[in-house]
C-alpha cells in the first residue's frame, strides 16, 4: 500500500507535468498560427491595395514593341515661345508625354536643375528594366556623353535599344536634353561675348 | 538589477554574434542598392520593405524571418519591376539560416523552392530572369546550393562541438566516480582498520579509569589510564578528520540523505541497555568449506568481534547459519568482514554494557549472505555512557561507518538497512555471493 501510495504522487506529478507540456505547446502553437495567419491576412490586404496603385513606366516594353505614341493632347493653346530655339521648342511641346515636362517647357527654358528631374524619371523608366543611365566624363570631369549600363535583367542588346528609346520619349528626356543643352550653349556663347 | 538585462543582452550577441554579422552585412548591402536604385513599382516597394523588416528580424526569428524572405523573393519574381535592392542578398541569407536553424529536409525544400522560382522566369524568357541562359543559371543555383549547405556545415559544426562537450563532461565525471569509489575504499579500509581498534583501546581505557575509582592510592595509574585514553580519542578524531575528507566529493551528491539519516538513526540508537553476560564464540556451520581461508577470514572476524564485546562486557550472540557457497567471491566475504567489525565497533561505541544482548546472525546461501543484527535502545533520558560523567571524554559517534559500508555494498550489488523499531535497533545487510561479470573480469585482470 505504501508502495502504491508513495507511487501514484510520482506518476500523477509526471503525468502532470507531461501534460502542462503539451497544452503550453498547443497554446503556444495557437498563439504562433494566429500571429501567423493574422499577418499573412494582413499582407494579402496590403498587396491587393498597393496592386491597385500605378505602375508607373509599366507599358514601355510593349509600347516600344508595337510603336505606339501616347504623347499628350496638342492643342492651339501653347506658351509663346521665343529666341533662337522656339521651333525646336514648340515641337518638343507637341511631343511631350508628361505634366512634367510640360511644367517645365511652359516658360520656354530648361534650366540644369530642371533637366536632372527629368533624367531622374528618365533613370527610373529604365531602373524598371534593370539599365542605368551613366554619363561619360573626360579627364577633366567634363560630361561629354551618355550610356546606358544593363546592372539586372537579361534583356538582348535589341530589347535593350528598344526600352531605351522608349524611357526617352516617355520621359521627354529625348526632347528636353538636347533643347536644354542648345540653350546652355547659347548662354555659354553670350557669356563669353 | 539594471546590469541584469544589459548583461543578458551582452551574452546574447556573444552567442549570436555570427548571425548578427551576417544580417548586419545583408541590411547594410541591400538599404545602400536601395537608396542607389529606390523600388519604383509600389508592389515592388512593399515586398522589399518586407524583405528589410525580415533582415532585420532574422537573428532573432530566423526561421521565420528565412521564410518572409523567401516569399519576398519569389513574389518579386511576379512583379516586372527590377528596381529596388537586389533580392539576391536576402535569399543567400535565408538560404542559409534556414539551412543552420531547420532540419535537412526543410533546407533543401526552401533551397528547391528559391531554385525553381528563379527558374521559371528564364523559362519563361522574361526580362526579369537572373540569366538569359539556363547554362547562367548554373552559376546561381551554385551559389543558392553554397548558401544552404553553409548554414548547414555550421550548424554540423555546432553539434560535433556539443557532442565533443559532452563526451568531454562525461570522462571528467567518469573520473569523478572512479576517483570517489577509491576515496570510499581507502575511507572504508581505514575506518575498519584502525577506528575499531582505537575504541576498543578507548573503551578499555575508560573501562580502568571506572575501575579504578578516585582514591589517592591508584593517582599515578589513573593517570596513565586517562593518557591512553585521551590519545586514543585524540587519534580517532584524527582519523574521523581524514575520512570526512576523503569523502568530502560526495557531500553533494544524492548519498547524503542516506548518510544523514544513517547518522540520525546512529544517534536514535545511542545508549541502549544491555546486560552483562557471557557470549560463547560460535561454532563453525558449514562442513564443505571450512578449511577455505574465506571460511577463515570470517571465522577470525567473528571471533575477534566476539572477543572485544565480551573483554568490554557486552553480553550477547554472533552465529552463522547455512554454508558457505562455494563460488563465494572474495569482495563479498570481506565486505562481510569488514561489517562485522563496524557493528562491533557500533556497539562498543554506542552501547552500554547493562541494558540487554546484542544478537548477530549470519545467514549464508546460494546467492548472498545476509547479516542481521539487533539489540535494544536504551530510553533517551538514560545517555550517560561513563559514570564520572566525563562526557568529553567519551567516544563520539562519527555517523559515517554505516554509510560507507551501505555504499560498498550497493557497488556489489546488495542493500543495507538500518532501523529503530519498537525499541529495538536493526540492522540488515544483504551482500550477493556471486558478483557481476566486470567486477569479476576486474578481479582476474
Amino acid at each position: 500500500m505504501t508502495g502504491i501510495q508513495g507511487g501514484n504522487p510520482s506518476y500523477e506529478r509526471h503525468h502532470h507535468s507531461w501534460r502542462g507540456i503539451v497544452s503550453c505547446f498547443n497554446r503556444w502553437h495557437h498563439r504562433n498560427l494566429t500571429v501567423a495567419i493574422t499577418l499573412a491576412i494582413g499582407i494579402i490586404i496590403a498587396v491587393l491595395l498597393v496592386s491597385l496603385l500605378p505602375q508607373p513606366w509599366s507599358g514601355v516594353v510593349s509600347n516600344a514593341s508595337n510603336d505606339s505614341s501616347r504623347a499628350m493632347l496638342t492643342t492651339s493653346e501653347h506658351p509663346e515661345f521665343t529666341g533662337p530655339h522656339k521651333y525646336e521648342a514648340l515641337t518638343a511641346w507637341n511631343s511631350l508625354h508628361t505634366e512634367l515636362g510640360r511644367s517645365i517647357l511652359e516658360d520656354g527654358v530648361v534650366t540644369t536643375g530642371e533637366l536632372v528631374k527629368v533624367r531622374k524619371a528618365y533613370n527610373e523608366c529604365l531602373s524598371v528594366y534593370g539599365l542605368q543611365a551613366k554619363t561619360i566624363t573626360d579627364g577633366n570631369g567634363e560630361a561629354i556623353g551618355e550610356s546606358v549600363v544593363p546592372i539586372r535583367g537579361s534583356m538582348s542588346s535589341q530589347q535593350q535599344s528598344a526600352v531605351i528609346d522608349q524611357c526617352r520619349t516617355e520621359s521627354d528626356y529625348r526632347w528636353l536634353e538636347p533643347l536644354a543643352n542648345a540653350q546652355s550653349a547659347e548662354q555659354s556663347t553670350k557669356e563669353s561675348r | 538589477m539594471n546590469g541584469k538585462p544589459a548583461a543578458q543582452a551582452a551574452q546574447w550577441m556573444r552567442a549570436h554574434w555570427f548571425r548578427l554579422a551576417i544580417a548586419t552585412f545583408t541590411l547594410a548591402a541591400t538599404l545602400v542598392e536601395w537608396s542607389v536604385i529606390p523600388p519604383i513599382y509600389p508592389l515592388n516597394f512593399l515586398f522589399s520593405g518586407l524583405s528589410v523588416i525580415a533582415i532585420v528580424l532574422s537573428p532573432f526569428i530566423p526561421r521565420i524571418s528565412g521564410w518572409v524572405i523567401i516569399v519576398t523573393v519569389v513574389a518579386r519574381l511576379f512583379v516586372l519591376d527590377l528596381s529596388g535592392p537586389n533580392p539576391l542578398w536576402a535569399a543567400y541569407l535565408a538560404l542559409a539560416i534556414i539551412g543552420y536553424d531547420s532540419a535537412i529536409p526543410v533546407a533543401v525544400g526552401a533551397l528547391l523552392t528559391v531554385t525553381l522560382a528563379e527558374c521559371v522566369p528564364v523559362a519563361l524568357n522574361t526580362f526579369n530572369a537572373l540569366s538569359a541562359t539556363w547554362i547562367g543559371m548554373v552559376n546561381y543555383i551554385g551559389m543558392f546550393t553554397l548558401a544552404t549547405m553553409g548554414g548547414m556545415s555550421f550548424r554540423w559544426r555546432k553539434q560535433r562541438d556539443k557532442i565533443r562537450e559532452q563526451a568531454l563532461a562525461l570522462e571528467r565525471k567518469q573520473w569523478q566516480l572512479d576517483t570517489l569509489q577509491r576515496n570510499t575504499r581507502l575511507a572504508s579500509r581505514i575506518h575498519d582498520s584502525a577506528s575499531g581498534g582505537l575504541s576498543y583501546i578507548a573503551l578499555t581505557a575508560q573501562r580502568e579509569l571506572r575501575r579504578i575509582g578516585d582514591d589517592e592510592a591508584h593517582c599515578a595509574e589513573r593517570q596513565d589510564w586517562q593518557f591512553v585514553n585521551d590519545q586514543a580519542l585524540s587519534v580517532l578524531d584524527e582519523i574521523h578528520h581524514v575520512i570526512d575528507l576523503l569523502e568530502q566529493p560526495q557531500s553533494s551528491d544524492q548519498s547524503q540523505p542516506n548518510d544523514s539519516a544513517d547518522s540520525k538513526v546512529q544517534e536514535s540508537s545511542a545508549n541502549p541497555v544491555m546486560k552483562r553476560a557471557e557470549s560463547p564464540v560460535p561454532e563453525s556451520s558449514s562442513s564443505s568449506s571450512a578449511t577455505s581461508w574465506q571460511w577463515n577470514t570470517l571465522q577470525s572476524a567473528m571471533r575477534e568481534a566476539n572477543a572485544k564485546l565480551t573483554h568490554l562486557g557486552f553480553t550477547g550472540t554472533i552465529e552463522t547459519r547455512g554454508n558457505l557457497p562455494d563460488d563465494c567471491a572474495d569482495e563479498a566475504l570481506t565486505e562481510a568482514a569488514n561489517l562485522l567489525g563496524e557493528i562491533t565497533a557500533n556497539i562498543t561505541r554506542h552501547m552500554s554494557t547493562d541494558a540487554g544482548e546484542y544478537c548477530c546472525v549470519i545467514t549464508f546461501s546460494k546467492s548472498a549472505i545476509e547479516i542481521m543484527e539487533t539489540n535494544p535502545i536504551a530510553i533517551p533520558d538514560n545517555t550517560a555512557q561513563n559514570d564520572d560523567g566525563n562526557s568529553a571524554g567519551a567516544l563520539k559517534p562519527h555517523g559515517s561507518g554505516l554509510s560507507m559500508h551501505r555504499r560498498m555494498i550497493r557497488s556489489l550489488g546488495g542493500e543495507l538497512n538500518a532501523t529503530a523499531e519498537d525499541g529495538d535497533w536493526i540492522l540488515y545487510a544483504r551482500i550477493p555471493a556471486q558478483l557481476g561479470s566486470p567486477k569479476s573480469e576486474r578481479r582476474a585482470s
